[in-house]
Formats: C-alpha cells, structure tokens, sequence
C-alpha cells in the first residue's frame, strides 16, 4: 500500500512536510513491514473491508438502519498515519473504490471521504489526546465533513440526493454506528495498514 | 494557516475533479468490479445466512409458543366438539324417534349407572320427576325398545331393561305377521317370548312391541328370534329365544316417551 516514506520521495516535499501535517510523521512512523508480506495484508485488508462493508450494509438494510461506514473509518485511519496531503489523495483513492462498489457515479464518495480526512487532519493538528475524545472527535468531524462535501456536491449538482428527511434518519444511526464500529475496526485497520505512531514518533 | 494552503489546494483539486466526474455522470466499467465482487458476495452470503439464523430462531421461539397455544385451543375445540356431536347425537336420535316410534317424546336422558348384579339388568338415567318422568314411560332408543320406567326419583329414574327377569313386554311379529305374544326377561342379555302354537314363528324373525299390557307403544322394534325352542308334548305355547334389538351394554343416550 502506500508508504509514507515512498510517497514522501516520489510527492514531493512540499506536500510532506507542509500544512496540517505539522506534527507529521517521522521516519518511524512508516508502515511497519515492505515487500510482499507489506502488499499482502493491504489486499486481505481492502477484501475484508469490502466483505465486511457488505455484511453490515445488508444486515442493516434488513434492520432499516444505516450500516457503520467503514470506508470512512478507512480513510481516518490514513488520515492518522499519513503524510496529510498524501492521506488526502489516498482518502479519495479509497473513496473512489467505495464509488467503483457502488456501482454509481464515480467521484461522490471519493469527494466525501477527503472532505472527512480534511476535518480529521484538522483534529490530528490541534487536538493531542489519543484517547476516546480524539476517537469520538474524529468520527464525528469525519461524518461531517463528509456530508458537507455531500452537500456541497449535491448543490453543485442541483440534485436533490441530500434532504433533510435523510439527514434526520440516516446521519445518527450512522453516526452512532461508525463509532461504535471503530474500535473494533481499528484492530483490523492496525492489522492491514499498520499501527497508528505514538507521540513520540509524530515528535520525531 | 498558512501552511495549510496547500493541504486545501490538494483537497480543492479532489473536490473539482469529483464536480467534473459527477457532472459529466462518470460511471466506472462493470468490468471492474468483477474484481471484487467474490469479497462483496461472501459479505452478503455472510449477512443473509446470519438473518436467515437470527429468523429462525426467533420464527421457532414465536412458532413454539404458537403450537402451544394452538394445542390449548385444539383440546378445548375437541372438548366442544365432543359435546356438540353427542348432542347431535342425541337430537338425531329424537328425531328418528319422534319420526319412527313414538311423536310424544319426554327427552333424552344419560345412562348414569347400571345394576352391578348379573341376574338383573337395571338403569339409572340422569331425568327425574323435575324433567316430566314418571312411572311407566317406556325408554327407546332409534335402535330399538330399551325398557319402562319402574322408579322416580326428582332427579333419576330407573329403567327396568327388556333382559331383567321382572320385565314383561307384549311382542308381535313385524309386519302384521299375526300373533301376540309375551316376552319375558332372561338373564344376562335375552328374552323368551310365548307364542301361541299356531303362530307360524321361526328364527330370523323380528319381534316389535304390540298392544298388549297398554304401555309401549305398537311397533317399536324389540329384537330378532334367535332359535325357536322345540314344542313338548303339553306344550299350549311356542317359546322362542329373541336376541333384543339393543345392545344395553353400550347404551349411552336413551329416549324418554310418554306412556299410552
């Protein structure tokens, strides 16, 4: 998958090292195994995410609830273990996929999930607990920003995709439903993408 | 903020690029996601297979208590469906006899108790003074005569059988065949009926009641002539052994009539 290292050479500095990503990681911070092995668990991590999104999607349409997003808890993820311009473009890499399962237009998700890891990056920069007010925090910030990119695309679009019927029965389901999701999913995330780096090396 | 100027350039392209592919409503190749529906399949297969469990469990906790219920209600629909057939049952039985015996029936009463004793053949029905009974009335059933009311009580009568040695019934050939004679009990589950000798009976006949003694009605059937018993050499009568039409032994309902 994407190393912050690798990326980091063939991006750009600039990206790297500017803008939110202040506190950005050191060289420690990168994934911790490369090869084959590295490659290996990224592609068991996207079919489990995949397999996974589609059992929580179907059981909570047969429950007439809204599934955990965990696409987004996905792109948090990079967003806390990336380089933030570059956690940026994988969010929207990630959104894109999410799109190519929809089977819908391309571009929605992919847009809704940068517009989430750009709150989050945000959360990242001036909130330095790492405890659960940082993990509700960033849930919430994300499902915000995700739907305000919702809605702003929607707008663009004079669509009418975004209503308010919808917000008021979808967004808190999901909502609650993307939280209580992320501890669990964070295993897996930690397991195929890597471990989140600590404070001392973000300080690195 | 300013070193976040570029962090929002890059989100700003991304946004732009989504607005062009929405916009122009870009739809990915199906082909592609070929690649991964296999994952997306075990997810759904996962999901369904899980409700499905979930469902039945459920469906079989809702269905047991259902059947249960449904039992209750099954025994206390047979319940009254017994007690709906038996009065069926017994108005059926009222009607053939109103129809068939005798227009002036009592009612229909229950054999309660029968004499213990082998030498006497004894009922006990659950109709007494308070229903109209008194003594005399003969008791039928659609099959054929049962016996007289010989006690009253306010509650309970009791019917002295065509077997018991102490009862008498006047007897005549079905079908105007001639003759009257009298049938007499004889313990445990037969009569023995007189005829004239010139009566021509044989075995096969059938016997109904007659005229005679006044207190059964005429032609209630009473029972078929099972062996003509050979005359004596001082013989004024012909004796026959009749089977009684009525198996008292299985009586359950029995009908009441008023006495001539």
């Amino acid at each position: 998958m994407l190393s912050r290292r690798g990326l980091g050479k063939r991006g750009g500095g600039r990206l790297g090292s500017g803008g939110l990503g202040r506190g950005g990681l050191g060289p420690r911070a990168s994934l911790p195994q490369r090869g084959p092995a590295r490659v290996l668990r990224a592609v068991v991590y996207a079919a489990l995410l995949i397999a996974v999104q589609g059992l929580l999607s179907r059981l909570a349409d047969s429950a007439g609830i809204a599934a955990p997003d965990l696409f987004l808890l996905t792109a948090v993820a990079l967003a806390w273990r990336m380089v933030p311009a570059w956690a940026l473009v994988a969010a929207y890499g990630v959104g894109l996929g999410q799109d190519l399962l929809g089977g819908g237009v391309l571009g929605l998700h992919a847009a809704g999930l940068a517009g989430a890891v750009l709150l989050v990056l945000l959360i990242r920069r001036y909130v330095a607990d790492s405890g659960p007010v940082q993990i509700v925090l960033s849930v919430i910030v994300a499902v915000a920003g995700e739907w305000l990119t919702f809605a702003a695309l929607a707008y663009w679009l004079r669509s009418d995709l975004i209503t308010v019927n919808l917000l008021l029965t979808t967004i808190p389901t999901l909502l609650l439903g993307t939280l209580l999701a992320y501890p669990l999913w964070e295993w897996a995330v930690s397991w195929g993408i890597g471990p989140r780096p600590g404070p001392q090396e973000k300080l690195a | 903020m300013t070193g976040a100027r570029p962090l929002w350039l890059v989100f700003a392209g991304l946004l732009l690029l989504s607005m062009v592919l929405t916009r122009f409503q870009v739809v990915p190749p199906t082909a592609l996601r070929s690649f991964t529906a296999p994952a997306s399949q075990v997810g759904i297969v996962v999901a369904d297979n899980l409700r499905r469990a979930v469902t039945t469990v459920t469906q079989q906790r809702d269905l047991r208590a259902e059947v249960t219920r449904l039992q209750q209600q099954n025994d206390v629909l047979r319940q009254r469906n017994e007690l709906l057939t038996r009065e069926a049952s017994r108005l059926k039985q009222l009607d053939i006899i109103t129809r068939t015996q005798a227009p002036n029936a009592v009612g229909i009463a229950q054999v309660i108790a029968v004499d213990p004793s082998p030498l006497l053949s004894r009922l006990t029905l659950n109709r007494g003074t308070r229903d109209g009974v008194r003594v005399r009335m003969p008791v039928t059933v659609p099959g054929g005569l049962v016996g007289q009311i010989t006690g009253v009580s306010a509650r309970q009568a009791t019917v002295v059988s065509l077997v018991d040695p102490e009862s008498t019934v006047g007897v005549t050939l079905q079908g105007g065949g001639g003759g009257r004679g009298l049938a007499h009990g004889v313990p445990p589950d037969r009569l023995r009926a007189e005829f004239s000798r010139g009566v021509p009976i044989k075995a096969g006949d059938v016997l109904v009641t007659s005229s005679l003694g006044g207190v059964y009605p005429v032609g209630v059937r009473v029972g078929k002539v099972e062996k003509v018993l050979p005359l004596g050499p001082n013989d004024v009568n012909r004796s026959v052994i009749v089977k009684p039409a009525v198996d008292l032994g299985v009586v359950e309902d029995v009908t009441i009539l008023e006495g001539l």
